[in-house]
């Protein structure tokens, strides 16, 4: 299972997003780090096929991310993304359960499964447009898991979330890497210490960083703040 | 295609769970029966006395058209129409309607005179004076008259004259006044223009909101979520269309047949809306075929009401662009003198629904030698157009990226 990014590169009119970005994923779950318009989420769209790079290529275990078969081991949480007000929870994740292409006995078995993991079981039959912010975030992570993804991407993925959802989050995150690469990126440095096995900091398009936790002497914050020349978090 | 009925029940669940699509598709009902049954409701006055209600002069023209229905417009006819005329001759509809000798001698042959007049106004004779042989010159003056006007060729009026000849004379009167509302004033060109505006309202945002709502970036990452997804909102979007067309025209029909009765389905089309046309037909087929044709536009326009949506990542621009042609279509008349053009215009869906317009268009359509009509030639169009479209739409939305935000 390897997920090859090779020389990823995404310029706009003047600005490159994201500059020559070459990496090799693996199981795990991998910390992507980075200020405010770093290029972190041009990087995930990319990554997701939705953004196409200005140049480079992305490939998982030989198949180009342009394919169907590349987005059908995908999973992805947007970082800011909108829902259908008018579907109830378990409509939602039936909805995304048929464009993964899962058949209808399997995806109202996994789309119950998946609202009890995310503490949404009692909320499923609500419509969305009547869920808080982080039940909407929590249903979002339950269709990012609908088709068992080999390559999970969450962008942000615990802004919205109570500190006990969070804690539940990333027991959750550390039981999918074990069978799946897990990208997420944040700028909140504590949710990557905990979680992430690899580490990955952006700045203005560049990976400055690559490295595991081991690799950080001292606190991940520290080292963070020094790499990004006291920057915002 | 596997899993794609459950894409298209979702795409449709999406568009009816909107309050938009119920309170528009609510409105267009109350005034396609208004406009339907306006005529049934209200009263005559005459000097301001109470002569009748609609309902019961409808009930007596319905009377008398069938008792007529099925007799020749000969010479015997003419002369019985005119005898009966000639009670009222000179007296002013104030003096005569109400009257015994409106009611029981002339009214019965209303139907009659009605076609009548229309060729002979046209033609500058007295329908009082007409002889069988005078009224079908006249009609013939009058066809050639409209044919000048139209600018055909010297191919086109051969055809219509072998057209001409089919049609048997002389003709058989039949009382079809459901149908002659079905043709002119409340069908299908009405029902396009209704149904378009709610088509721009409600499925014009079917791709658009996706980015609208930033549910884009959800989808277009899924296995099924480009080319199938593409389909399946096409699909959605074509049945929602074929429904609402077909609830607007049972509508129409329930109002007319409820209210004229269903008889007129053989009549001639000549005798009944337009006596100047050369085709063999009957108004039940061409009423036929006019709802055949407005299922077709309609689904053409849905289909661009979608594109269009995607293309200008835009339902409100999309919506502003069919209501603004569909408006135009119907404000703006091209001469016959620019005939390429005013021709071409009467194949925009709503001028091609008007009957006396575009589906009796007496221009043709030379395909390979072979003349068609605009009802003949507008299928493949249509066809043509939607295909082109769908394909174009299909690129659109399968090279979509999401950018900005």
């Amino acid at each position: 299972m390897e997920l090859v990014v090779d020389r990823l590169t995404k310029q706009y009119e003047n600005k490159i997003a994201v500059d020559r970005i070459s990496l090799r994923f693996h199981k795990g779950v991998y910390g992507l780090l980075g200020a405010n318009g770093a290029g972190k989420t041009t990087f995930m769209r990319m990554l997701c096929g939705i953004l196409n790079p200005t140049g480079g290529t992305i490939s998982f275990d030989g198949i180009d991310v342009k394919n169907e078969e590349y987005r059908d081991v995908l999973g992805y949480l947007p970082q800011d993304f909108g829902y259908y007000p008018n579907f109830t929870g378990m409509d939602f994740l039936l909805y995304m359960a048929a464009l993964k292409g899962l058949g209808k006995r399997q995806a109202v078995r996994k789309a119950k499964e998946l609202l009890k993991l995310v503490s949404l079981e009692d909320a499923g039959g609500k419509k969305v447009k009547t869920y808080s912010g982080g039940m909407k975030q929590r249903l979002g992570i339950a269709q990012a898991l609908l088709n068992d993804p080999k390559i999970l991407i969450l962008d942000e993925p615990t802004a919205g979330l109570d500190p006990k959802e969070r804690v539940r989050f990333r027991n959750l995150i550390a039981e999918l890497a074990k069978d799946s690469i897990v990208i997420l990126s944040t700028h909140i440095v504590s949710d990557v210490d905990r979680i992430a096995d690899h580490i990955l900091m952006m700045n203005q398009g560049q990976l400055v960083f690559q490295g595991t936790r081991d690799d950080i002497e001292g606190d991940l914050e520290e080292f963070y703040m020094k790499e990004f020349g006291g920057e915002e978090q | 295609m596997k899993g794609m009925g459950v894409l298209v029940q979702f795409e449709i669940k999406k568009i009816l769970r909107k309050k938009s699509t119920w309170i528009t598709l609510t409105l267009l009902i109350i005034f396609q029966l208004v406009l339907s049954c306006s005529n049934y409701f209200g009263s005559m006055y005459v000097n301001g006395e109470f002569l009748e209600t609609h309902a019961e002069a409808i009930s007596i023209e319905q009377k008398n058209g069938r008792a007529l229905s099925g007799e020749k417009i000969d010479s015997k006819l003419l002369l019985k129409m005119q005898e009966a005329y000639a009670h009222i001759k000179g007296q002013t509809s104030e003096e005569y309607l109400g009257t015994d000798t409106y009611n029981n001698v002339v009214r019965p042959y209303g139907g009659i005179k009605r076609t009548v007049v229309s060729i002979t106004s046209e033609a500058g004779l007295d329908f009082l004076t007409v002889r069988e042989e005078e009224f079908y010159q006249a009609r013939k003056d009058v066809t050639a008259m409209w044919w000048e006007a139209n600018r055909l060729t010297e191919g086109e009026r051969q055809y219509w004259m072998n057209e001409e000849e089919h049609l048997l004379k002389p003709f058989v009167y039949q009382y079809a006044d459901a149908y002659d509302n079905l043709l002119e004033m409340t069908g299908s060109y009405i029902i396009c223009m209704l149904v378009t505006f709610f088509l721009a309202v409600c499925i014009s945002g079917v791709f658009a909101e996706e980015h609208v709502k930033r549910t884009d970036q959800l989808i277009l990452c899924t296995k099924n979520g480009r080319r199938k997804l593409y389909f399946a909102k096409l699909i959605a979007g074509g049945i929602i269309t074929f429904g609402t067309t077909a609830l607007f025209v049972a509508i129409v029909i329930g109002c007319n047949f409820a209210i004229y009765g269903s008889d007129g389905f053989t009549a001639m089309v000549q005798v009944v809306c337009l006596p100047w046309y050369s085709g063999n037909m009957t108004m039940g087929q061409a009423f036929l075929i006019l709802t055949g044709l407005l299922f077709l536009a309609l689904i053409l326009i849905g289909i661009l009401a979608m594109v269009l949506g995607e293309l200008l990542k835009s339902s409100m621009a999309a919506m502003a662009i069919l209501i603004a042609v569909t408006f135009l279509a119907r404000i703006i008349s091209i001469p016959y003198m620019f005939r390429g053009l005013s021709h071409a215009w009467n194949f925009i869906p709503i001028n091609l629904l008007k009957a006396d317009q575009g589906f009796f268009d007496p221009r043709l359509i030379s395909v390979f030698g072979v003349f068609l009509t605009n009802w003949q030639f507008a299928p493949f169009l249509y066809l043509t157009l939607g295909i082109l479209i769908v394909f174009i739409g299909k690129g659109a939305y399968c090279k979509c990226q999401v950018k900005g935000r």
